[in-house]
């Protein structure tokens, strides 16, 4: 879900322009190797795609989706035979595990892998990534989900989410409308361990934080456009960031005195990872497009150009000593979405 | 004079044309209708969906504290949208209708202008004029009406009901314009000639013959606010919810369709009652001639 | 019925639609009680009038008197007069009770009586029973009915007519014109009735009102406008006259002759005052109808006479009219009306016949 409305707001012309490059990459040499990817916007750039042609010798088509449950869609669809790789964030990754959709990757064919950033080379540390000792996924970007504040009108720098419910900020909060992320990050402010497993009686504590929450809040954002409008024309002091630092550097530049803060109990954060379908055809080519796009450089054009982390080369996105917690499928997402339209309808 | 009729093919000659003509309909309105219809008896646990039919989705609605009070509440704010557009697009209405010539033609099609653009777009400007630091705070401020700027106008209830009220107003205008051209100019002067005043020719004569327009807008603009889940979710802010939004949030974010399609089912119900009640009102009982 | 004294009265009045003058320097007086029709072609400026007495429209120059005084200022709503528009302009919402009582009730009066007065106007318009109905349920003839008992019921000075039976066929419509003209005779009020057809002018009017081009062509009796047309367009338009033009002779004995391709002919002058005073030599027409034509000299009264051809017939139940060439001075043709009592008899089309009519049927139209 996550997921979804992050790479829903990337250009959509720089989607077609991709999409029609490699239709006439494809239609050039058709019996030649063949690397077919599902992946989001701004993964397999054109550029990108080219110089691995070039390398590899091989045709690459790029299939781009819009949604999760698209990409569930095509790879379920075709249990896995339609393409040879795809990208996937690390909750969803596990139904495709589950459903043996996947292929355990070779790391000695991704030599890249070791040079990549302390928190993400350690795979038995990223949480999801590996099952029963094989590598299933390999990290390739991410973004926490923190606090942006008005600096001229927070001070000093909040560290915590808690901030969020000081009386001093009534009104001027924009959290974001989404039952399931509020209570994850709600859950990480109490002090509850696992956010993405909570019990009755933790929701019900929850439920009562966010009905205060409700108090403070102007209003509840969709998209990241949005929240920058309402920003513009209101008096608005601190923004729960669903986007990151896309949000982050869509308002920078329109201007606006902000900064961004990974809070201290832990930021929520996304991260998606490359996998190798159960119907890949050439492993090892496909091993070495992941490898290919695990350069620095191609990281940092990566963060430049979308405004993700990448896992490579330092980016603003987390620091070394920030504490991610990555997404993962919670215990009842209906439950979740029902209390917050409670939360919602509550005077 | 006698008035030529739309008269449609007899089925037998024409069946395969009859059969488009029925096809579209069924295929596009009828069938998805009657698939809503359909899932709001069964029901999903835990993203498993069960095909038992089930009334437990509609005793959900009944029992739980949340829906009723929204949707009772989400009424009276459609209703009370549906009054305002009717009590500001009559005026408006009135003046074109009573213009002559090209010139109410042209100032009908300007006033239609609004819906051709984007109505994101429309909710986003209506927002930032509302808003804080918007148009409507800025002209207070320098009115010197306020010191500082109001919270009042955006993020509530307030909000929703300004907002919507704005963006139907051009749908209030249109029925009522209708009636009232279709008054002939005789019936006024007919009405002046045997002594009335101008209050009283509007009050016995213009208004009555234009009333069954005005509960069309009425009806039309109510159903309208009641399906818009958009402008409160943007406007609403922490405390302007709706029912469409809580049916929004079923498909959107909950996954629950079956309780999604139960809840567009009662408001299907409740949008066929508006429209049933707006034929009985607003029958057109003296034929106009 | 109709008296001498002067209820409304129009002093060169003038109106004009941005470039377009509509009527010009009218005069007109209307006598207390009577029935006036104003005749004319469409576009002649009958309607506007109208409409202008009524006040949905005011003149560009000139007075309206009421009583002798000025009424320009006087809206709508505060003339003593009311309209029975040319579509009834029925309130479509109202029943006919609600409809007929509306003058009432604006004007404030108290429910018992208008239920009185709306029974009795119904009753005179024989609707009694239709009361409760609607419009939409009304023929036409009663519709108009609803209309009359509607304009009738405030008692006004005067009522307008605006065409009123021209939506109505003709069988209802001579039915119409007889009831409008005993009604007008039992209220006695005064009609100003606007038509375009001269049979319905002729039919009600104690005085006819011809206009054309926006200016008032005749006004008189009935009979006045009939049988002595003051110019061209009346004889025309009244009866299809037979229209030869000459220079003006001397008169004899009452008699005016008049020289003409078709000789010298004798014409009656008695109410014509202008004619029997224009100069010798002026130049008129000889009007002459084509029923007053005869085949046969009618004894010594038959002062004028010709010969033509029958070039065409056309038979039209009661009569049939003929077109005759005459071998004048210069060629002319002229309509002869028979009456048609015989089947297939008089006339064929080639012969050649005699025609004769009498001065008294013969009138002087000055160009």
């Amino acid at each position: 879900m996550f997921g979804t409305l992050v790479k829903r707001g990337l250009p959509l012309m720089a989607g077609l322009c991709a999409l029609v490059g490699t239709t006439l990459v494809a239609a050039q040499g058709a019996d030649a190797k063949e690397l077919r990817v599902l992946a989001w916007q701004g993964y397999a750039d054109e550029d990108w795609v080219k110089e691995f042609e070039e390398k590899s010798g091989a045709d690459v088509n790029v299939v781009f989706i819009g949604t999760d449950d698209e990409i569930w869609a095509k790879i379920k669809g075709s249990e896995g035979k339609d393409f040879d790789l795809f990208a996937v964030n690390t909750a969803q990754l596990q139904r495709y595990i589950d459903a043996g959709l996947t292929t355990p990757i070779d790391l000695d064919n991704v030599p890249n892998q070791k040079a990549q950033l302390p928190i993400f080379s350690d795979l038995t540390k990223v949480k999801g990534v590996m099952r029963d000792g094989k590598v299933h996924a390999i990290p390739f970007c991410f973004d926490s989900i923190g606090l942006i504040y008005d600096t001229d009108k927070v001070n000093p720098a909040p560290t915590s989410m808690d901030v969020l419910w000081d009386a001093k900020y009534k009104g001027k909060v924009l959290a974001y409308d989404n039952g399931e992320h509020n209570f994850s990050f709600t859950a990480l402010t109490l002090g509850i361990a696992d956010p993405f497993n909570l019990t009755a009686a933790q929701m019900d504590e929850i439920k009562a934080k966010l009905v205060a929450l409700k108090g403070n809040v102007l209003s509840f954002y969709s998209t990241a456009d949005e929240a920058l409008q309402i920003y513009q024309s209101n008096d608005v002091a601190l923004i729960w960031a669903n986007y990151g630092q896309q949000q982050v550097k869509a308002m920078q530049d329109a201007g606006a005195h902000i900064a961004y803060v990974n809070p201290s109990e832990g930021a929520l954060a996304w991260l998606d990872t490359w996998a190798l379908t159960s119907g890949v055809q050439d492993k090892e080519l496909a091993e070495q497009w992941i490898d290919f796009v695990l350069q620095k450089k191609i990281g940092e054009q990566l963060s430049q150009r979308t405004g993700f982390g990448n896992t490579v080369a330092p980016s603003p996105n987390a620091g070394a000593n920030d504490k991610l917690i990555y997404l993962e499928a919670v215990e009842d997402p209906t439950k979740r979405s029902d209390l917050w339209n409670e939360i919602k309808a509550a005077q | 004079m006698s008035r030529r009729r739309f008269k449609p093919a007899t089925a037998s000659s024409h069946w395969p044309a009859t059969g488009a003509v029925f096809a579209f309909p069924i295929a596009f309105i009828l069938l998805p209708l009657a698939a809503f219809l359909a899932y709001s008896f069964f029901w999903t646990e835990q993203g498993v969906m069960s095909y038992a039919l089930t009334l437990r989705n509609y005793a959900r609605f009944f029992t739980d504290p949340v829906f009723l009070p929204v949707l009772r509440q989400t009424c009276v704010l459609c209703l009370e949208v549906a009054f305002l557009t009717v009590l500001a697009g009559y005026p408006v209405a009135y003046f074109l209708a009573s213009l002559r010539g090209r010139i109410r033609y042209i100032l009908l099609m300007l006033m239609l202008v609004p819906l051709l653009m984007s109505y994101v777009i429309k909710i986003y400007a209506i927002r930032s004029i509302l808003g804080g630091h918007g148009a409507l705070n800025r002209a207070l401020l320098w009115l010197g009406l306020i010191d500082e700027p109001l919270t009042v106008f955006v993020f509530n209830l307030n909000a929703v009901l300004l907002t919507l009220t704005v963006l139907l107003i051009p749908f209030a205008v249109l029925p009522i314009f209708l009636s009232l051209e279709r008054i002939p100019r005789s019936l006024m002067d007919a009405s002046a000639d045997l002594g009335a005043s101008a209050t009283q020719t509007f009050m016995r004569v213009i208004l009555p013959l234009s009333l069954p327009g005005t509960i069309t807008a009425l009806t039309f603009v109510f159903v309208l606010a009641i399906g818009d889940f958009l402008t409160p979710q943007m406007v609403g802010g922490q405390s302007g919810f709706t029912f469409g939004r809580i049916i929004y949030s079923q498909f959107g974010t909950a996954f629950n369709w079956p309780f999604g399609a139960a809840l567009s089912v009662i408001l299907a119900v409740v949008v066929i009652a508006a429209i049933a009640l707006g034929t009985i009102f607003g029958r057109d009982r003296s034929a106009l001639k | 019925m109709s008296t001498d004294k002067l209820l409304l009265e129009l002093k060169a009045v003038s109106k004009s639609f941005g470039s377009t003058n509509v009527l010009a320097h009218i005069d007109l007086a209307v006598r207390d009680g009577e029935f006036i029709t104003i005749l004319g072609p469409s576009g002649s400026g009958k309607t506007t009038i109208l409409r202008m007495i009524g006040g949905f429209e005011s003149p560009s120059s000139g007075q309206i008197l009421l009583d002798g005084a000025d009424i320009s200022p006087l809206p709508i709503n505060k003339r003593p007069f009311n309209t029975v528009f040319q579509d009834y302009a029925l309130f479509p919402h109202m029943t006919v009770a609600a409809n007929v009582g509306y003058g009432l009730k604006v004007r404030g009066t108290k429910n018992a009586e208008i239920t009185d007065r709306v029974s009795q106007a119904l009753a005179l318009v024989q609707l009694a029973d239709f009361a409760g109905r609607y419009p939409a349920q009304l023929s036409g003839g009663q519709r108009q009915r609803v209309a009359l008992a509607r304009a009738i019921i405030c008692r006004p000075r005067l009522i307008l007519l605006d065409e009123p039976l021209a939506a109505l066929d003709v069988e209802l419509r001579r039915h119409m014109q007889l009831f409008l003209k005993d009604i007008q005779r039992e209220i006695k009020t005064t009609f100003l009735f606007v038509t375009h057809d001269q049979e319905e002018a002729i039919a009600m009017a104690d005085r006819i009102c011809v206009m054309n081009a926006g200016h008032i062509q005749q006004l008189g009796s009935a009979h006045e406008v009939y049988y002595r047309p003051a110019n061209e367009f009346v004889a025309r338009f009244f009866g299809d006259n037979n229209l030869i033009e000459g220079r003006l002779q001397e008169t004899v004995d009452g008699i005016r002759w008049i020289e003409t391709p078709l000789g010298r002919l004798a014409c009656a002058i008695d109410g014509q005052a202008g004619v029997a005073a224009a100069s010798l030599g002026a130049r008129a027409f000889a009007a002459f109808r084509p029923e007053s034509l005869s085949l046969t000299p009618t004894g010594h009264a038959s002062e004028n006479a010709t010969r033509g051809c029958i070039t065409a017939l056309s038979f039209a139940g009661a009569h049939t009219l003929a077109n005759v060439a005459v071998d004048a001075a210069e060629p002319l043709s002229l309509r002869l009306r028979l009456p048609s009592r015989v089947e297939g008899v008089a006339v064929t089309p080639g012969m050649i016949v005699d025609l004769y009519w009498r001065a008294v049927e013969c009138r002087l139209v000055l160009v």
